[in-house]
């Protein structure tokens, strides 16, 4: 689903991290666990076909490595933290509606609000909401593009315990459904719980390790690529 | 792209600055209408009864003189004088026809030798539009807006509309539409390819905009046509195009109006959209795009202020935002609105279509030469 080769990222001519080759597929969650700072965000934008910060590398996405494309676009969304993917201006139900429109996916949109459990505010502006139900409304967005592959940047950051749970069942279920998530996190332990693979860097060195009962934990990776006593051992 | 061209234009009529945009333009546009302005009939007629004794007097002091043909002169005079005492209280069927008689006496003593000075262009078109509206039936003059049948103050108005409101209406579409523009925003990711995003956005601001402005022109339509029919669009007009005379009626002005505004229309669009989804698009900045927007309208301006020598001001784009320069109006209200200067319809067309279709066409390619992803 994505292809990413010798993928350098930075804003100046020094990228922020050493080439980074990956290859995630259908069924798979993939969470970056790296510091304030470090480029998470720009990642998961040049992941999501964002040009100007990429120095070199490619990205592919179900094949496709123009972003321009729309077999591109169609495939994959990229939710914000911000809840920059919504109209501020339009009802929570007419973004998903837009989304459903411009993409031509065939989401069943009262379905969908009652999976994110956002019916009950779907007609207000999405300028009206609180950041933790307008998160909730972006992640519903996404989901309606009915793209494979969703860029996930903090996703549950702004989420009560409930609505944590419940978007996690619905990652997994869109996994189990043909699709990909990569998100980017800080809540190590909600990474434990979702993903099967977890990116991280150390000494700007991409690793993804793929998560597994017998193996380390988010946590244990985090530590051990980017804490003062990290040590040497592999991850 | 008809999906995202529909998107946009909902989105941008539900914006409520819109709407208000809207009610303030039909009442901008309604204001000729409802104002009780006296009518310029009356100050025309008043024109000519000021020159009565005057007249009079020069025909005896003619009379007395020994200049060629003196005999000739002053009897002409002595008709105009006659021809200006009837004026006051005729109908307008004896009001043309007396005017009529007052410049076909008018061409005779120039033909005499008998002028004061070069004929300026406006008072040629007054001239031939009396004598063409005298060879009518039933002819008829509107001393003020109230009078006119609704075709011919929609004609008039939409001759003679400040360049200000095209712009401002698309500037008021572009603000409609952009919180929908936004970086990471749902237009930004959607599958389509960018120059068929930036054509969306073109098609979009131009529908929108003109939309707008033919919304705000119907209440006063329609109230003129409810108290003043629609008017014959036959009807006869002289204007003064590019220094020639040019015999027109309602019908061929009110098209020519209305296709010169909707070229001024495209214009402002491809100006404003360029400009706004160039620097979008380049620097990513919003703060450049107001300050493009302010050039824009402040260009025109220092045109207007600062002048420009004419074959200059015949390739500038703003030349053409005074649309009754080339498409003419009608002439019916004291013959103020007619513009001898400037360029010709044909002239003008080609610098806003040339100009128009370069920006827009390069903005598409830069779009193209630097595929993003972002509006």
């Amino acid at each position: 689903m994505i292809s990413v080769i010798d993928l350098r990222v930075g804003y100046g001519a020094e990228p922020l991290f050493k080439p980074l080759n990956a290859q995630w597929n259908a069924g798979e969650i993939v969470g970056i666990a790296a510091p304030n700072g470090f480029g998470k965000t720009t990642l998961l934008h040049v992941l999501g076909g964002d040009s100007e910060p990429k120095l070199s590398g490619s990205v592919k996405i179900d094949g496709c490595e123009d972003p321009d494309d729309p077999k591109f676009r169609r495939n994959v969304a990229y939710v914000s933290g911000g809840g920059a993917l919504l109209t501020p201006n339009a009802s929570v139900h007419e973004n998903l509606a837009m989304a459903k429109e411009l993409w031509g996916s065939t989401a069943d949109l009262e379905a969908l609000e009652q999976d994110c459990g956002i019916e009950s505010f779907s007609g207000k502006r999405v300028a009206d909401l609180s950041q933790g139900m307008r998160q909730q409304a972006s992640l519903a967005a996404g989901f309606a593009t009915g793209a494979s592959t969703l860029l996930l940047d903090e996703p549950t950051n702004a989420l009560d315990p409930n609505n944590v749970e419940r978007f996690s069942a619905l990652l997994r279920r869109h996994c189990d459904q043909g699709g990909c998530v990569v998100l980017s996190s800080h809540l190590l332990d909600n990474l434990a719980a979702i993903c099967t693979q977890i990116l991280v860097f150390r000494d700007g060195m991409p690793a993804c390790v793929a998560l597994e009962a017998s193996g380390p934990t988010p946590k244990e990776l985090y530590w051990k690529a980017y804490g003062e006593k990290g040590g040497t051992e592999p991850l | 792209m008809s999906k995202l061209i529909g998107l946009l234009c909902n989105r941008g009529l539900r914006h409520p600055l819109f709407c208000i945009y809207v009610v303030l333009l039909a009442a901008v546009v309604a204001w000729p209408y409802v104002s009780s302005a006296p009518t310029s009939l009356d100050v025309m007629v008043g024109n000519y009864l000021i020159n009565l004794e005057s007249t009079r007097d020069t025909a005896r002091n003619i009379t007395r003189s020994e200049i060629p043909n003196s005999a000739e002169i002053a009897a002409l005079l002595e008709d105009q004088a006659d021809a200006i005492e009837q004026m006051d209280g005729a109908d307008d069927g004896d009001l043309v026809s007396l005017m009529a008689r007052w410049e076909e006496d008018n061409r005779e003593l120039a033909a005499l030798g008998f002028a004061y000075d070069d004929i300026p262009a406006y008072r040629q078109a007054m001239s031939q539009t009396v004598l063409v509206l005298n060879e009518l039936e039933d002819p008829q003059l509107f001393g003020s807006c109230p009078e006119e049948p609704a075709l011919y103050y929609f004609c008039e108005v939409m001759g003679s509309m400040p360049w200000m409101c095209w712009c401002v209406s698309v500037v008021v579409a572009l603000v409609a539409l952009k919180p929908l523009l936004g970086r990471g925003g749902l237009i930004e990711q959607a599958p389509l390819r960018q120059w068929k995003k930036l054509l969306s956005l073109f098609a979009a601001l131009l529908s929108l905009s003109l939309g707008a402005i033919l919304v705000a022109w119907m209440p006063v339509t329609i109230a003129a046509a409810l108290r003043n029919g629609w008017g014959d669009l036959a009807y006869p007009i002289v204007n003064v195009v590019d220094t020639a005379e040019r015999e027109m009626v309602i019908g061929t002005t009110l098209s020519s109006c209305f296709l010169a505004n909707l070229a001024l229309l495209l214009l402002v669009t491809a100006l404003l959209c360029g400009c706004a989804v160039g620097l979008l698009y380049f620097l990513g900045d919003n703060s450049k795009i107001l300050i493009a927007l302010l050039l824009i309208i402040t260009l025109p301006l220092l045109q207007g202020f600062v002048g420009l020598p004419a074959a200059v001001a015949r390739w500038s784009p703003f030349t053409y935002f005074d649309t009754s320069i080339f498409a003419g109006v009608p002439t019916y209200q004291g013959f103020e609105l007619l513009r001898p200067d400037g360029a010709t319809w044909e002239t003008g067309s080609a610098v806003v279509g040339f100009l128009g279709s370069a920006l827009l066409v390069s903005t598409l390619t830069a779009a193209k030469l630097k595929p993003r992803y972002r509006l």
